[in-house]
């Protein structure tokens, strides 16, 4: 049984896992803010992939990502003796990497270019999307995806930011509604119709790869 | 494209296919290079100025409802002081002003008044008398005075200071007194002091209850010409003083003065018998 007084007053998450993750966090964090900067790292090693692959699917752009997420686990190292544990830290964290993410997209709003990141083809799922698209073999095949990788992150950027948020943290983070709701401080309604919307859009621009 | 292998394609598939842009295993390398290189630059930075300033804004907006009952405790605190505080001060600087009054007439005629006496009586000794009179009588004006404001237990050892503070200190002292006489004497060891300020027969200056064998002469001298003067000997009471007071007017003193024809340098006196 879950001992409810050790969830979080604000933290919508429910998931066993998840609250699990949030004690062991809130353990680490409270040695940080005793002065162990050391137990710092743990939650770095921790995050630092989930928060750079929401960020990189926001931005597109491998260098910034990089950038944005070593951001955001400074500005959270700096805050970290503000940090109350009224929220997990996996949702305090995702709050600054987004709100970071979001400050910067609308700062280069039309200076955005792509620099992306290898796809991973050898995975089961690349290949069976690949497989399904295109019988093509060899550099044919490369081509193939790296024409689809272009497309895919081109009609990401035509998304407005809110709906690639959305989108991002849903469909490839796997975060619930109410995570979506509770990182991007609205309400849950507002991010599936967000949601909606979103892939409205991303059907309309990849309508050549979806039947 | 196969079309067969398309109509398997979802947007969700798709977004699957974007998950799998995945940096190399080296990229994490540089990457934890790069944050610790910027977390040690953290922790070295000099914070800004304004740090400081909005570190209690951070409290405050942590602990709203601790500030908010401090604030308000504060106001109502300050509140109630400043309406009690006004009231007494009000009442204070009143007292004050009468403090003012008093001394004007106790002390000024004193420095100024008793050395013309003085001048005049050794010129002219009858004369001298008169200047007396009027001198007790302004006397007698800051002595009434003084009790007045020692049966409200309002003169204090502060009154002849002149700044605000003063003056709210010896209000605040006298309205403490007057709650709590005997607690505030026995605090400040002004048990004697009050006992002197509650003695009718109160007078500034022990020697002036002293007459001289010159003023009863001249008191007996004028107790013809000026019935009222011979009231007004230093021995009386303040009651006799008081007496003089009410009747000696204005006119009957100029006419007593004139009567003694003082100038220059003689005096000439009329005798009726």
């Amino acid at each position: 049984m879950l001992d409810a007084v050790k969830v979080p007053s604000k933290t919508l998450v429910a998931s066993p896992e998840r609250l699990q993750e949030a004690d062991q966090d809130s353990v680490i964090v409270k040695q940080v803010q005793a002065g162990d900067v050391a137990a710092f790292d743990r939650l770095i090693i921790k995050y630092r992939e989930r928060l750079y692959g929401v960020i990189y699917h926001m931005t597109s752009n491998r260098e910034d990502a990089s950038d944005l997420t070593q951001d955001a686990f400074i500005k959270a190292f700096q805050a970290i003796n503000r940090f109350q544990g009224q929220a997990s830290f996996f949702t305090w964290i995702y709050r600054i990497a987004i709100n970071s993410t979001l400050s910067h997209l609308r700062k280069n709003k039309f200076k955005s270019f792509l620099s992306l990141d290898t796809v991973n083809s050898e995975e089961p799922v690349s290949q069976e999307l690949i497989s399904a698209l295109t019988d093509k073999t060899g550099a044919d095949r490369d081509t193939f995806v790296h024409e689809l990788q272009e497309k895919l992150n081109e009609a990401m950027q035509k998304l407005s930011i809110k709906h690639r948020t959305v989108i991002t943290l849903f469909e490839i983070d796997g975060l619930s509604h109410q995570e979506i709701a509770e990182v991007m401080d609205c309400s849950v309604g507002t991010v599936r119709s967000r949601l909606h919307y979103a892939k409205q859009l991303l059907q309309a621009e990849m309508k050549a790869y979806i039947s | 494209m196969n079309q067969d292998h398309k109509k398997k394609v979802t947007i969700e598939g798709l977004m699957r296919f974007k998950r799998m842009e995945q940096p190399a295993p080296e990229f994490w390398r540089s990457f934890d290079k790069e944050l610790r290189a910027k977390q040690l630059a953290a922790i070295v930075e000099k914070r800004p100025w304004w740090s400081s300033l909005v570190s209690p804004f951070t409290y405050m907006r942590r602990h709203p409802a601790t500030l908010g009952a401090a604030a308000a405790l504060t106001i109502s605190l300050v509140s109630y002081k400043y309406i009690h505080f006004s009231g007494i001060q009000g009442h204070g600087l009143n007292t004050a002003q009468s403090e003012a009054v008093a001394e004007l007439a106790a002390d000024t005629p004193k420095t100024s008044h008793q050395e013309n006496v003085q001048a005049i009586e050794i010129a002219h000794p009858q004369a001298s008398s008169i200047a007396q009179v009027g001198y007790k009588t302004s006397k007698t004006v800051a002595e009434v005075q003084d009790k007045r404001f020692q049966s409200t237990g309002f003169r204090t050892e502060f009154s002849d200071i002149d700044s605000p503070s003063a003056r709210s200190i010896a209000a605040n002292l006298a309205a403490a007194r007057a709650s709590q006489p005997e607690m505030i004497s026995h605090l400040l060891g002004l048990e004697s002091h009050l006992v002197s300020v509650t003695n009718a027969d109160y007078t500034s200056e022990p020697l002036e209850r002293v007459a001289s064998p010159s003023e009863e002469r001249r008191a007996r001298l004028l107790a013809t010409s000026l019935p009222s003067a011979s009231h007004a000997d230093a021995r009386l009471g303040s009651s006799g003083i008081e007496r003089t007071l009410s009747s000696l007017s204005e006119d009957r003193l100029y006419q007593s003065i004139r009567r003694y024809d003082v100038g220059g340098e003689k005096i000439s006196m009329k005798v009726k018998f």
